[in-house]
């Protein structure tokens, strides 16, 4: 629409590629000036506008046609709804595959973590949450006595998981978290101290 | 085919009618007349109540979500809490507002939408009133709700609500020169602006529908107005008036309780306006959609014609909700480009050319 408007004031502005800023006199074509009234009488014809408006028309239409297709291939699928009925469906819900819950150390059917008190996690941790407090083994070997773990400071950022060189830690799955009493959030996370 | 009588408005039977009149035979007409009105209300005060849980609901699968599902039976019963619950609320006015056209102004999109109810044709008597200049009184009826809307946004004493009360008045009157001339093309077609005889002249199969009796013409006629009583209905893409991200609720923004609610109320009741004249103009109103099998067709016309009536309103009310849930909000200049650059020729157009059909007689 707007350009309709500039064509009818000047039109020779519009045959001129926008990017280009050479002057007229490089184009050979505006110094004919009857190549640029015809110009100037297709552009106003009415079968040009005719056109231009049909034109519009269609692919507005082609646009807003596929947009209805769209949405409503959401709308007979149901299948594709995510939402949760959160406490009617507690039972069956899943957490997905890459919720962050709270750290959680990773044990075997033995109680056996692979953590061995290196202590990197507690230099990874931003925010001062992990400590990991060792202890001698009856060989006199460093192991891991207490992983402690305070969910009240940890931001869930996950630089504990990428930095543990074993992989004995990772982000737990349960999402209700929420406790009355602010020292309920510290965990230790080892169930046996040593390791494996 | 069994014609129906198009002269013939009375007597209208009715089990409850025939009563009243059988008992109280010196005061039926006046206590027929309260009853009826008092249905009309009651139609009125229901319909918002279901058509907005049915865009709660549709505008959630539309989004892929659930919607409303905790009051009720997947929620139905939320929007009459929700209503509810604006009743409650304290009904406030802002300072230097003007009192009076405050809270006039609420009451007249609302009390458009129920006059122009008292005219749709529900069923093949089941009509309050049955104006010969039907057409031009649903025209003129109208306009109460663009007044409304200016008067809200005027009285508010605020900027927000003054522009999109300006816009609103802009948009409405552009648009509804559109919906007119679609309006008169289908009286020009029907020879009638009656809205009863508007149905009566679509008798027959569904390919008698005005929407397809006229080759082509009556899909491109119906498509235009569907856009412009969506822009009439100020409802998204064309909801500028409203539009909540720019003009934090527009002409609504200082209205609370039981005033907004009226607002509220308004738009859907209209938008059930709106759907049924689509229906009526265009798809056989209260006919069953006969396909011209004789068995078939007598199951459909068994049904009673207000279930075919509200049953195809319905369908063009999701049309409406289609439409809001995708596509995004047009700018002030593109809306009005589409109606004087846009519509308006093409309005002409069609009623040009729909007068070269009527003369050679290339209706089906």
């Amino acid at each position: 629409m707007i350009q309709t408007r500039q064509d009818e004031h000047n039109p020779a502005e519009l045959d001129k590629p926008p990017y280009s800023s050479k002057s007229y006199s490089g184009d050979s074509r505006h110094l004919r000036l009857g190549a640029d009234d015809s110009d100037r009488g297709a552009k106003n014809s009415v079968i040009y506008s005719c056109g231009r408006y049909l034109q519009k028309v269609a692919t507005g239409l082609n646009s807003l046609f596929s947009g209805m297709g769209v949405t409503i291939r959401y709308f007979v699928n149901p299948g594709r709804i995510i939402t949760q009925q959160y406490p009617e469906n507690r039972e069956s819900l899943r957490m997905m595959e890459r919720f962050r819950g709270h750290v959680v150390m990773i044990h075997d059917e033995n109680d056996h973590h692979r953590c061995t008190g290196c202590g990197i996690c507690e230099k990874a941790c931003p925010n001062g949450t992990i400590s990991v407090l060792t202890t001698k083994d009856r060989a006199g070997r460093k192991v891991l006595g207490r992983y402690i773990y305070r969910f009240s400071q940890c931001t869930l950022c996950n630089l504990c998981i990428e930095s543990c060189p074993f992989g004995a830690i990772t982000m737990g799955r349960d999402f209700e978290l929420a406790v009355y009493d602010r020292q309920l959030l510290t965990f230790i996370l080892n169930k046996t101290q040593g390791g494996i | 085919m069994n014609q129906l009588p198009t002269d013939t408005n009375y007597p209208v039977h009715n089990i409850v009618g025939d009563l009243v009149r059988h008992h109280f035979p010196g005061v039926a007409g006046y206590v027929n007349g309260f009853l009826t009105l008092a249905s009309l209300l009651l139609l009125v005060a229901l319909l918002p109540v279901f058509l907005i849980w049915l865009e709660r609901k549709v505008a959630a699968h539309f989004q892929a979500r659930l919607g409303p599902m905790r009051v009720g039976y997947h929620g139905l019963l939320q929007s009459t809490a929700d209503g509810l619950k604006l009743l409650f609320k304290e009904v406030l006015m802002p300072k230097g507002a003007d009192r009076f056209v405050f809270f006039l102004a609420p009451i007249l999109p609302a009390s458009a939408a129920f006059l122009v109810m008292t005219i749709l044709p529900f069923d093949h008597h089941l009509q309050v009133a049955d104006p010969a200049g039907g057409v031009i009184y649903v025209l003129g009826i109208s306009g109460l709700s663009t007044l409304g809307i200016l008067m809200a946004g005027w009285a508010s004493n605020n900027k927000y609500s003054l522009l999109g009360a300006m816009r609103s008045g802009a948009q409405m009157i552009s648009f509804e020169i559109s919906l007119a001339l679609i309006m008169l093309l289908i009286v020009m077609v029907t020879g009638t602006s009656s809205l009863r005889g508007i149905v009566l002249s679509q008798q027959g199969t569904i390919l008698d529908w005005w929407i397809f009796k006229l080759p082509v013409l009556g899909l491109v006629a119906f498509m235009m107005y569907m856009i412009s009583s969506t822009a009439e209905l100020n409802r998204a893409p064309f909801d500028i008036s409203e539009a909540e991200s720019e003009l934090t609720g527009g002409f609504a923004t200082e209205y609370s309780g039981i005033s907004f609610s009226m607002f509220f109320f308004a738009e859907f009741v209209n938008m059930f306006v709106s759907a049924g004249l689509a229906a009526t103009f265009f798809l056989g109103g209260f006919l069953a959609p006969q396909i011209g099998i004789g068995l078939i067709d007598m199951v459909l016309n068994f049904i009673p014609g207000f279930v075919w009536f509200f049953c195809k309103t319905v369908l063009v009310i999701f049309l409406y909700m289609w439409f809001r849930w995708t596509f995004p909000r047009l700018r002030i200049d593109q809306l009005m480009d589409l109606e004087w650059k846009m519509l308006l020729p093409a309005n002409l157009v069609l009623l040009m050319v729909t007068g070269v059909f009527l003369a050679v007689g290339w209706i089906l």
